[in-house]
């Protein structure tokens, strides 16, 4: 130990700046890799459904975090109390009781309304991250240094987790940013989080995802994924793309309104242009507004298709059944069911008035 | 009467124990060199699991904040030390991982040599 002091002191200026430029190059490189996002789908996603327009290619996220896109979602997810505050599972503690003026009764349910609608924050809906393939250092007179490799990771206080910089020196001398996996495990080794777990859980593997997707456990699937997975993980975008798809086919879009995955549901199925199950939903369950503000998603998403173009002609102050019209004429597929669907709120809604007026 | 002199005291970046028994583990912490290895530390700057997980990596966690303040400040670093902070890129590489490199490349290179004569006097005796 003595005897590496004196070479420690002799060098250490010219070591430190080297190593400061080092350092930053590492970050530098690390951030500009967690900018680009623009990313092809990943291999265990061919089976989402791609767009002639090539949608692959588009990002997304911006378009995602586009305040009309987010009003939008959010209004369109609801806001049932008894299903956002339902049960859920929680230790078991004695009730409070207190007695309130009509005034503070008031104030108290503003208070829970503003915790419960924290609930509903939107998942992030991102392209799958892309690998970084360049290392940070070639170095084969190192090789064989070591039989297992290195894992280097930065703990600086206050650091999170996506800027945390990890590194691997791996066994034939080079260093490289770590894989996504790897750093992924040593986030939840260093920084552990409440639910997520070291291992990739079982229940996220094909065959029983498809067990209990025929179960019909679509929110707690999608709870656990958000948990599990960071938004841009694969794993977490071929899940979530898989439950979404399955419910549109079984048409239990009703299952996750009011839960914080309807948004992205939507959102998934306007990207994709398969929202006319939805709609036809929408319509069906008499929510009219909700479907307006469908369509006018699906015109934020594609400002170049033809819906876009002949709804611009339409008055934004219009009623949600000419901007529906307008969808069904234009870029439907389901043009007879959501036409029927359309017909039968206007009547009913008719007979509704004529009711009111008797 | 001769007087022992003071030993000099300084401060320096090391590891300090802290597994059981057959199962190393180390504290990477900031000490006064004349301090016992498991004293209390100044700073605690990391840590290091020198036996491989089930992925075969040996884990290391620094605080590299804190490390690159005390390296201006000119603190001293142990042998165990300076090889991590190598093979991490924050120093340079520390000449002894390039000697024990080439050693274990030359410890193959020799076995992959006798496990190849063995073949071949195999082949000749059958």
């Amino acid at each position: 130990m003595a005897a590496s002091i004196p070479f420690r002191l002799q060098n250490s200026l010219s070591f430190i700046n080297e190593t400061f430029l080092q350092f930053v190059n590492l970050k530098v490189r690390h951030r500009s890799f967690s900018s680009c996002s623009k990313v092809l789908f990943a291999s265990s996603d061919v089976k989402a459904p791609s767009s002639p327009e090539g949608n692959n290619e588009r990002d997304p996220f911006p378009m995602f975090v586009d305040s009309r896109v987010q009003d939008i979602l959010s209004r369109i997810t609801g806001f049932d109390i008894l299903k956002v505050a339902g049960p859920h599972k929680r230790h078991l503690e004695k009730p409070k009781y207190k007695l309130l003026t009509d005034a503070e009764l008031k104030g108290e349910m503003a208070i829970a309304k503003e915790r419960l609608s924290k609930r509903l924050q939107i998942p992030p809906f991102m392209n799958p991250r892309k690998p970084n393939l360049t290392p940070l250092a070639v170095d084969p007179d190192l090789a064989h240094f070591d039989t297992s490799s290195y894992v280097f990771t930065d703990v600086t206080f206050g650091i999170a987790d996506r800027d945390r910089s990890v590194v691997v020196r791996e066994t034939d001398g080079t260093l490289r940013v770590a894989p996504w996996d790897v750093k992924d495990r040593m986030n939840q080794i260093y920084n552990p989080r409440e639910g997520k777990e070291y291992l990739k859980p079982q229940m996220f593997e094909e065959r029983n995802l498809e067990r209990m997707i025929s179960e019909k456990n679509y929110v707690y699937i999608l709870d656990r994924a958000c948990c599990q997975f960071e938004p841009d993980d694969p794993d977490f975008i071929r899940t979530t793309h898989r439950i979404y798809r399955a419910v549109d086919e079984a048409g239990d879009h009703d299952d996750l309104r009011s839960t914080r995955h309807f948004g992205s549901l939507a959102f998934y199925l306007t990207w994709h242009k398969m929202a006319d199950l939805l709609l036809l939903d929408m319509l069906n369950r008499d929510l009219a507004s909700d479907a307006k503000d469908l369509v006018r998603l699906y015109t934020i998403l594609h400002p170049d298709s033809s819906c876009a173009a002949s709804l611009s002609q339409v008055s934004s102050d219009s009623s949600a059944a000419q901007v529906v019209q307008v969808y069904i004429d234009t870029a439907s597929t389901l043009r007879d069911e959501l036409q029927l669907a359309l017909q039968a709120m206007e009547d009913a809604r008719k007979a509704d008035r004529n009711g009111l007026k008797k | 009467m001769p007087r022992i002199p003071l030993r000099k005291s300084f401060d320096i970046i090391k590891l300090a124990y802290h597994g059981c028994n057959n199962r190393p583990f180390f504290h990477i912490v900031l000490l006064k060199n004349i301090s016992k290895r498991n004293a209390p530390p100044m700073e605690m700057l990391g840590t290091y699991d020198p036996m491989p997980n089930i992925y075969n990596e040996k884990l290391v966690s620094l605080d590299i904040d804190r490390i690159k303040f005390h390296l201006a400040s000119g603190v001293s670093l142990s042998k165990p030390v300076e090889k991590l902070l190598g093979l991490s890129g924050l120093l340079p590489v520390h000449p002894m991982s390039y000697m024990t490199a080439k050693r274990n490349r030359q410890k193959l290179e020799e076995q992959a040599e006798s496990e190849a004569a063995n073949k071949k006097g195999e082949v000749e005796e059958s």
